[in-house]
């Protein structure tokens, strides 16, 4: 369980329910193609400080969080069909610089994409 | 009344309203201590600095920007009052080629003693908005000015003066039999002639339909004066170039009052050595023009070695002290048409026009060497330091500027790991390394 931030498959998200992806104890975002936003779940809508309703449906990097719209982040997912990397990064979660690690997933078995977020154990 | 449950909502939807509008800022804004450390930040400063820091780290401000912009450190330091503005939408150029340049402006507040707010916003567009509308700006301003401070005369399409009108004779002092059948470097003062080859010149013209150029200019009797060529291209109905029209201006008053800002723009405030941005424009024509005419032209990338450790036990000023003798060391080393630049922290670059990979050894080895045995004066007594060098040199690998950061850059990795203070090559060439350096210093001398 430790492990399920690296491990967990991007088919195996997509099945989840709101309530076992809420429970989850890292951020995830899914959205589809057009970068709209699918899931919030309760651990980033907890460490963002925004609730799911101001989220869902919104263009993930250009209205939610432009802080990965450059080519290390949302670039990635444009440039490759399949995406499953873990990349150190710094969040500024409620305007705090935050250390994480994020998961990039894109498969094209799945018709939505994952962003994961963990923040490091350091902090 | 249940108005204490209603402000308690209130509160918390505010506070989240508060936070949407700070995420979604379209400029980037940080709060640090006076030495750099972050408190807060917002999404957009993060996109902007991301790319700037290996692993992710943005802890301090000043260390994120150091390798793009290492005088902000110092900025901060030296700024006196108690709060004001440290600098305005000071420039900063993140990438190295003109061609989607990143720029960011970067704007510093001392709020108190202990509090900076920095403002970072992303200018790469207007930047090279503004290189197009200068180029324009100067045409124009070739057309508008009076007449009478201008040459007109004309080029065939092999670049030789055909023509010829008394406006050159009153401007240049040269008569007509002078001139017909001379290139332009007919005008040029004696020393501009190794960097101002008129070809060159005019192949420029080729590409671009037009090109504006200013260096120093020598009359028939010898009055040096600073002029500013235009050349346009002349073309057939089929469009083949017939030859070139060229205005030519004594503009020497213009150029004593723009001097100072020209300097102030391209040098390090620091070392006096050329900075970062303006290295990159010289750098990408050199490479482009060494490219044309199959000329050599090798790079030499270098750092003071440990240097944070200098900085550590002796502090940040003898840290500065021990750059600015690096740069004054290569300064000394150098011929005219050499440039030493600071490409940031304590890393620097220099270009060497016309040298090969073997050469450009030489010449780091004696660098390397003279930084050695330098002694250097600070305020905490005498210090050494020394460097490792990186060479790199255009070829079949390298042919464009980033090709020959990153072998140079590749090729100081090595000197690093091979236990420093010493001096690597790109490629191993036994032969080249051999040749002596007054074999460099004759080729120079050869007017083309």
């Amino acid at each position: 369980m430790n492990n399920e931030f690296e491990d967990v498959r991007i088919t195996e998200l997509a099945e989840l329910s709101a309530e076992r992806l809420d429970a989850l104890p890292f951020g995830v975002i899914e959205f589809t193609p057009d970068a709209i936003v699918t899931v919030y779940n309760a651990t980033e809508s907890r460490n963002a400080g925004l609730s799911p309703q101001r989220v869902l449906g919104k263009h993930f990097f250009e209205e939610v969080a432009p802080c990965m719209n450059n080519f290390m982040v949302a670039q990635r997912f444009d440039d490759v069909d399949e995406l499953d990397e873990i990349i150190p990064y710094v969040l500024t979660l409620r305007m705090r610089p935050t250390p994480v690690r994020l998961r990039l997933m894109k498969a094209q078995s799945c018709a939505t994409r994952f962003v994961l977020i963990e923040r490091s154990t350091a902090n | 009344m249940s108005t204490l449950n209603t402000d308690r909502n209130d509160v918390e939807s505010e506070y989240e309203a508060l936070l949407s509008f700070m995420y979604l800022s379209p400029v980037g804004i940080v709060r640090s201590d006076k030495s750099g450390f972050v408190d807060m930040m917002n999404p957009l400063a993060a996109q902007l600095l991301m790319p700037l820091v290996r692993g992710g780290n943005i802890e301090n401000i000043f260390d994120t920007l150091a390798s793009v912009a290492p005088e902000l450190r110092n900025l901060v330091a030296s700024f006196e009052a108690e709060r004001g503005p440290v600098c305005e939408n000071h420039r900063v150029f993140v990438t190295l080629t003109k061609d989607d340049a990143v720029v960011l402006a970067c704007s510093i507040i001392k709020v108190s003693a202990d509090v900076l707010m920095m403002v970072l916003t992303d200018i790469s567009r207007q930047v090279a908005a503004e290189r197009r509308a200068r180029q324009t700006e100067s045409w124009l301003a070739g057309i508008y000015t009076g007449v009478n401070d201008f040459a007109f005369f004309t080029l065939d399409a092999q670049g030789c003066i055909d023509s010829w009108n008394p406006s050159v004779e009153r401007l240049t002092e040269f008569r007509e039999a002078d001139v017909i059948g001379h290139m332009l470097s007919r005008f040029y003062a004696n020393d501009e002639i190794v960097l101002h080859r008129s070809p060159e010149r005019i192949a420029l013209t080729r590409d671009d339909g037009w090109h504006v150029e200013e260096f120093w200019c020598e009359t028939k009797a010898g009055r040096r004066y600073w002029g500013q060529v235009l050349v346009a291209v002349l073309r057939e109905e089929d469009c083949e170039i017939s030859g070139y029209s060229v205005v030519l201006r004594d503009i020497t008053e213009r150029k004593i009052h723009s001097d100072n800002l020209a300097r102030l723009l391209t040098t390090d405030h620091l070392t006096g050595v050329t900075n970062r941005a303006h290295f990159f424009e010289i750098a990408e024509s050199e490479v482009a023009r060494a490219g044309r005419h199959g000329r050599a032209l090798s790079l030499v990338m270098f750092d003071a070695d440990h240097f944070k450790r200098i900085n550590d036990a002796a502090g940040h000023q003898a840290g500065d002290e021990v750059l600015k003798r690096i740069a004054g060391e290569a300064k000394a080393l150098l011929r005219r048409s050499d440039i030493v630049a600071r490409l940031g922290g304590e890393e620097f670059v220099l270009l060497l026009p016309s040298t090969t990979a073997g050469e450009a050894m030489v010449v780091a080895e004696r660098l390397r060497v003279a930084v050695e045995q330098a002694l250097i004066e600070t305020a905490v007594g005498q210090l050494k330091a020394t460097i490792s060098l990186g060479v790199a040199s255009l070829g079949d690998e390298t042919q464009t500027l980033q090709d020959l950061l990153a072998a140079a850059d590749h090729a100081l990795y090595n000197a690093k790991q091979a236990g420093r203070n010493c001096v690597r090559g790109a490629i191993a060439e036994p032969e080249g390394a051999a040749l002596s350096v007054s074999a460099r210093e004759e080729g120079d001398a050869i007017p083309t």
